[in-house]
């Protein structure tokens, strides 16, 4: 008998009333389809390793199909940072999800399992039918290859939904896009704060998720491969937007024409960022969720960039105002 | 006239007229009675490519801090808002532009003016120095831009 087919609803941080009701439309069209195994969780980014919704994540086998509030690139390499991996599911019903051109083939050291995560970016649409539409072209597809199989698909159960209601905070640490990584370690030469590692192989992974400070997304900036990606980040370049990345679209230049260059904003964050740190670390430790406390202040070591200037800091806070 | 100097944008040449200052925005500032005159300077509009559209968020005897954003341009291959290479105060809007932003491309450092500022425009390059700017920011231009690009080569 094949599986149910997996279905996770996440919930935005602060669901509005507007998002509420989606999820409320979204849960009774697919608590109705009997060959879903559907489970609302919290926001996929904030969850930890440790939390229940991961272990139940990545109890699932078969193929998933994920519904959140970010981008559907940002789903899946979040999904990855969580272990959960599979190939990366393509849908031509929903456009949105397929401006991105399919990952160019890694040098052979990503070993996916043989099943497929469909990602969807609830922002997409304000009304649940082209998800509930997409959902059942792909629960159709599937139950068109079990009955070619011989098998049935399993039905029983009543269908309802589980909600797994932790309640967590919200988290900030970069996603690593590995299809893109080319493992150069700008990354981990530049962050300030000891987030990024290397494993056993020597290849970069996000060693100290939570010893990233909030709002700060220099490394994304620094990476000559766009391949950090903060997923609550207001730029959606940054965020994941896989449309800011195509042929054919147009650069916003007002970074370069801003008469700063990309390595002084950089700098500036991550000098911001450490001044940050060190403000936080001089009114006392503030209990945050899954970092280590923190045990010495940020050095100003010979790595340390120059002072940031004024006139910098001004054009930050502008650059930052200006959401581009 | 004195040559201008030569920027290579890759294989492109670009010009850095010697008559005139430029702010590290790539922006030229050519002083004349009562403020400098500003325009794009070659780089920025090799950048941008066709302008199709220049806007103001400012308007004449409006005040300006440097690195003020002031408007925004949108041409063929980019947009980006427009900042204020000086401290000083908006003297004048070049309606010209506004109507044919063609202008830009065909004549960048003359017809193609965009506004005129007073202030003391302590913070202009030479052209030498703006050479030199160009230069040294010209890798990381590079990279912003393939970044932009993603997986473009």
């Amino acid at each position: 008998m094949t599986e149910k087919i997996a279905v996770i609803l996440s919930k935005d941080r602060k669901a509005s009333p507007e998002q509420e009701a989606l999820h409320a439309q979204l849960l009774r069209g697919l608590e109705r389809r009997a060959e879903l195994d559907v489970t609302v969780l919290p926001h996929l980014y904030d969850l930890a390793p440790e939390d229940p919704s991961v272990q139940r994540l990545r109890a699932i086998s078969g193929d998933l199909i994920v519904l959140g509030w970010l981008y559907p690139r940002s789903t899946y390499w979040v999904l990855d940072a969580h272990g959960v991996r599979g190939r990366l599911g393509r849908t031509t019903s929903m456009p949105e999800e397929d401006a991105d051109e399919p990952p160019p083939s890694r040098h052979g050291k990503r070993v996916l399992p043989d099943r497929t995560l469909w990602c969807f970016d609830l922002r997409a649409h304000d009304r649940p039918e082209a998800y509930l539409a997409a959902i059942e072209r792909i629960a159709g597809h599937k139950l068109g290859e079990a009955v070619a199989l011989g098998e049935a698909i399993a039905a029983e159960g009543s269908g309802e939904a589980a909600i797994l209601d932790e309640s967590i905070g919200p988290r900030w640490y970069p996603v690593v896009d590995f299809d893109r990584c080319n493992n150069c370690l700008e990354c981990l030469n530049f962050c300030l704060f000891g987030v990024y590692g290397l494993d056993a192989a020597g290849a970069i992974t996000v060693e100290q998720p939570d010893a990233c400070r909030p709002g700060c997304p220099a490394c994304a900036r620094v990476c000559p491969q766009a391949a950090i990606i903060f997923p609550q980040h207001n730029d959606p370049a940054i965020a994941g937007d896989p449309r800011t990345s195509l042929a054919g679209l147009k650069l916003d230049l007002s970074q370069l024409l801003s008469g700063i260059s990309p390595s002084e904003l950089a700098a500036a964050e991550r000098q911001q960022a450490a001044a940050e740190e060190r403000r936080r670390q001089a009114a006392g430790p503030i209990e945050r969720r899954g970092a280590a406390p923190p045990e010495q202040a940020i050095p100003p070591g010979p790595d340390a960039p120059p002072p940031a200037d004024e006139r910098v800091d001004r054009l930050v806070d502008g650059l930052e105002q200006l959401d581009l | 006239m004195t040559k201008p100097l030569v920027f290579l944008m890759g294989r492109t040449p670009v010009f850095v007229p010697v008559d005139r200052r430029y702010g590290r925005n790539h922006m030229w500032a050519q002083e004349g009675n009562g403020g400098f005159r500003l325009g794009l300077s070659a780089y920025a509009v090799r950048l941008l490519g066709d302008v199709r559209h220049v806007e103001w968020s400012v308007k004449e005897g409006d005040a300006a801090d440097e690195g003020m954003p002031l408007g925004y341009v949108e041409a063929s291959k980019a947009t980006s808002d427009l900042y204020a290479p000086i401290a000083g105060r908006v003297e004048a809007i070049d309606a010209e532009v506004l109507a044919r932003p063609s202008l830009v491309n065909t004549n960048p450092y003359d017809a193609g003016w965009l506004l005129s500022m007073s202030g003391d425009g302590q913070p202009l390059l030479s052209p030498e120095q703006y050479l030199a700017h160009l230069e040294a920011a010209w890798p990381l231009a590079q990279r912003l831009l393939k970044g932009q690009a993603g997986r473009q080569p």
